[in-house]
């Protein structure tokens, strides 16, 4: 009889009925599905119109939390989200979460692949407590999700998990991540979370939880946790004692991951292959063959190896960390270091990661040899170390653990000051391994990134590698040169610092050289560790210019890639004028020019605390560099060297947009 | 103003049932109401009621009766009710006795209530309609209505498929 009464009626029934029911609804019949979901959408959708974006929340979705609340709550966004201080914007937004990622992501088919959660704090991320962090209310959510998914859809194959913070005092918030834009699209469920004042009573789970859930428990391949706001301090120390503590006082079986890898580097130094003792744990159907790229046909049973191997093992196989989250004390034993280490006795399980990032992580050199000691992972094919203050000595011990690497990226990584002289040979950079004269360092690389003081170091150090070549499969390099002086960018030759003979007979045969110049304000330059060269020296380069001294390397560079963070690269090319076109006649074989507006999240921080100060005007202000001025300097590039432009990314209108400039007739 | 003296009004139900009623009862029901409003001379012909029966019409006026004299909603409150209408699903504990009925009869009062405009009534039957579904499995549904599951095998895959994803919230 119920299907016979009127439409009318049937909706006022529909009227009463939680969300939740309308879902069961739908699945009744088509009738029911049509309706159903019609009122489902109707209560809980997205409405925007002339730069107001509305959110309608059936809030009994909440009730569990808010049981409260009776009625449906309409928040509405101004053009560029500004919260007021003290509004509860924030606090009502973040019932987006709960009510449009359990209602309308669940509702949705299982499609997508990738979850991205967005976690936004009033206030700063430094003062992070643990057990004051209001997010845990979400984090249940989100291993619900994974879990769901998991269990359904054959889960999430990446996970992003990206912290940031604002400050009541910015009146301007970024554009990109809102919660107000939530693409419910097929491939990817985003989540962009605002955290209200959490209630203490209701149950929550600690980061770590969620992060162990991932990473051992879920299919998840792909992790990325990160923290939009590289620039503000996050230097949670970690004391090598506390750690211990930390490790000693943690319970379980498996210990044998909490040792560090001291023998394991011994072993090496002996001459011995460490690639052999380890690879025999990755169990009889793990045929490791890494150089060609067949360990993705691992990916296929390693699903497996980790559901079903003794004790915990991760399914992970690419890792980013581009956060110091991951190395508080809180989570740095009991998830970070049982995630990356792996023993060599046997007893726990390896690591399947192959490729791991680390950026913006705010260790110190101190914190990066501990941790670095504990790290061992056995596929890692691809390695990017951009972070600040890994020491030469750990660097090279832990690189000559991995024996197996293709792709190796240490931009940023300094355990060096300044090039003691002008040709850019750096003293610092020992290889302690240069007695092991048998096998070269590094046998599988194929591409390598870093700075000018590195490079010189692997490929052109004089006193070791006599008998063997370093990198001997190495076909692509990148060389990381930042500036700091913005004004004699394009003035001024580059000066690569590469000049040693060894090094320029090994890249004269290099298929592919990348010359990646970022070139900064000095917002970095903190005491002690100032990078790049000095006004000075930049002087004494611009003295010594002459057409006949070009630096050899600059002839071999088939990438030019320009890198700005901020407007300096802006300014830059404003202040070169005219001399751009012949500062590019310096690369003679360059085939491609990308353009890098930077790293979003650093723009993103950069464009927010120019807002401030600005007001969104006036010549500092970060937002002119927009897609018009990329196109304004592609084509300041397009006259010389007829480079064309092949993709103007449409929604470039942000400066974490990528504009690439290849050359062609 | 003192008080009219009570109006007894006839009704005549579809299966020719009759009912005398006092006319403030009766017009608990907006329908009525307004009929009589229109009807300006009194007359001894009852009001024919074709949609509703007389079993049914017995429940209807035993609700009305109870709640007699109740202010009814005005057309403005009404209009502003229905955007607003609560979504609450509680129900007094005599309505509930009241409409402790088996589903056909439920159904009939619903439609019954619809027919002569008898809002208060028919959020009642409504409400408990819902209530029925409420925290139910769609099976479980289906059993309670008889309702078909008109979707194709591939239809249903793909809707169990989402079910499943989306119970348990």
């Amino acid at each position: 009889m119920f299907q016979q009464i009127p439409l009318e009626l049937k909706e006022i029934i529909l009227h009463f009925l939680p969300s939740g029911d309308l879902i069961n609804l739908a699945t009744l019949c088509r009738d029911f599905h049509h309706l159903a979901l019609f009122h489902f959408f109707e209560r809980n959708h997205v409405f925007e119109s002339n730069n107001r974006v509305s959110i309608y929340i059936d809030t009994a979705l909440t009730t569990k939390i808010d049981s409260d609340t009776s009625s449906d709550k309409t928040i509405t966004e101004p053009s560029n989200w500004t919260p007021i201080p003290g509004s509860t914007d924030a606090d009502a937004a973040a019932l987006i979460f709960r009510a449009l990622l359990l209602a309308l992501l669940t509702a949705l088919p299982c499609t997508p692949k990738v979850l991205s959660c967005t976690f936004w704090r009033k206030g700063s991320l430094a003062v992070y407590d643990p057990y004051e962090y209001a997010f845990f209310e979400s984090l249940n959510y989100i291993k619900h999700l994974v879990e769901k998914f998991d269990s359904m859809a054959g889960g999430f194959e990446e996970v992003i998990l990206d912290f940031r913070c604002f400050k009541a005092k910015w009146l301007y918030l970024p554009q990109l991540p809102s919660p107000f834009s939530l693409p419910l699209s097929a491939a990817e469920a985003n989540v962009c979370i605002v955290e209200p004042k959490t209630p203490r009573d209701i149950p929550m789970i600690p980061l770590h939880e969620l992060l162990d859930f991932i990473t051992f428990k879920s299919r998840c391949r792909r992790l990325n946790v990160s923290n939009g706001h590289p620039f503000l301090p996050l230097n949670w120390s970690v004391p090598r004692s506390a750690i211990r503590a930390a490790l000693r006082a943690e319970d379980g079986s498996s210990k044998s991951w909490r040792q560090p890898l001291t023998r394991l580097s011994s072993s090496w130094r002996k001459g011995q292959d460490p690639a052999v003792p380890i690879q025999s744990n990755l169990g009889s159907n793990s045929s490791l063959d890494l150089r060609d790229g067949k360990s993705r046909k691992l990916k296929g049973n390693s699903h497996r190896e980790c559901k079903t191997g003794a004790g915990e093992t991760s399914g992970l196989r690419v890792l980013h960390l581009h956060s110091s989250f991951p190395f508080h004390i809180t989570f740095i034993p009991v998830w970070t270091l049982k995630l990356l280490s792996s023993s060599d006795n046997g007893h726990a399980s390896p690591s399947g990661i192959e490729v791991l990032s680390f950026k913006d992580t705010r260790r110190s050199a101190d914190d990066w040899a501990l941790i670095l000691s504990y790290i061992h992972l056995p596929r890692l094919r691809e390695l990017y170390l951009n972070d600040s203050s890994i020491g030469d000595k750990d660097l090279t011990e832990f690189l000559s653990r991995h024996p197996n690497l293709v792709h190796l990226d240490v931009g940023y990584a300094s355990g060096y000051d300044s090039p003691s002289s002008s040709d850019g040979t750096a003293s610092s950079w020992s290889l302690p391994l240069g007695r092991v004269s048998s096998r070269p360092l590094l046998p599988h690389v194929e591409s390598f990134a870093g700075i000018p003081a590195l490079i010189d170091s692997y490929l052109g150090q004089r006193n070791i590698f006599i008998h063997t070549q370093p990198l001997p499969s190495l076909q692509s390099l990148t060389i990381n040169v930042t500036h700091y002086s913005n004004n004699r960018f394009f003035i001024s030759g580059i000066n690569i610092g590469l000049s040693s003979p060894r090094v320029v007979q090994r890249i004269e045969k290099l298929s592919a050289v990348s010359l990646r110049i970022s070139v900064h304000k000095p917002l970095r330059t903190t005491a002690g560790t100032r990078h790049g060269l000095t006004e000075h020296e930049w002087l004494k380069v611009n003295e010594r210019e002459d057409p006949s001294d070009a630096h050899p390397i600059q002839d071999y560079v088939t990438t030019l890639v320009l890198v700005s963070q901020d407007e300096s690269l802006f300014l830059a090319t404003e202040h070169a004028g005219p001399l751009l076109p012949a500062w590019l006649n310096r690369f003679p074989k360059v085939e491609k020019v990308v353009i890098e507006t930077g790293d979003a999240s650093v723009c993103i921080l950069e464009a927010t605390r120019n807002a401030a100060l600005n007001g969104l005007r006036g010549h500092g202000n970060s937002r002119r560099m927009d897609v018009d001025w990329v196109k304004k300097l592609a084509s300041g590039i397009l006259q010389e060297t007829k480079v064309r432009i092949l993709e103007v990314n449409g929604k470039a209108k942000t400066l974490g947009e990528w504009v690439s400039l290849s050359s062609g007739d | 103003m003192a008080a009219p003296a009570t109006q007894q009004i006839k009704i005549r139900c579809n299966d020719e049932k009759e009912f005398t009623v006092d006319r403030d009862v009766l017009e608990r029901s907006v329908l009525i109401k307004n009929m009589l409003e229109d009807v300006t001379e009194q007359q001894d012909a009852p009001i024919p009621l074709p949609n509703v029966s007389g079993p049914v019409m017995a429940k209807v006026l035993e609700y009305c009766t109870h709640h007699r004299g109740e202010p009814l909603p005005s057309a403005d409150t009404e209009q502003s009710q229905d955007e607003t209408r609560k979504r609450t699903t509680d129900i007094s504990e005599w309505d509930q006795k009241f409409i402790t009925v088996d589903q056909e009869m439920l159904f009939e009062i619903i439609l019954a209530a619809n027919y002569l405009d008898i809002k208060s009534l028919l959020d009642v039957g409504c409400k408990t309609v819902a209530n029925m579904i409420k925290g139910k499995t769609p099976e479980e549904i289906r059993k309670l209505f008889n309702i078909v599951n008109d979707f194709t095998p591939e239809e249903e895959a793909q809707i169990k498929k989402e079910n499943e994803w989306a119970e348990d919230r």
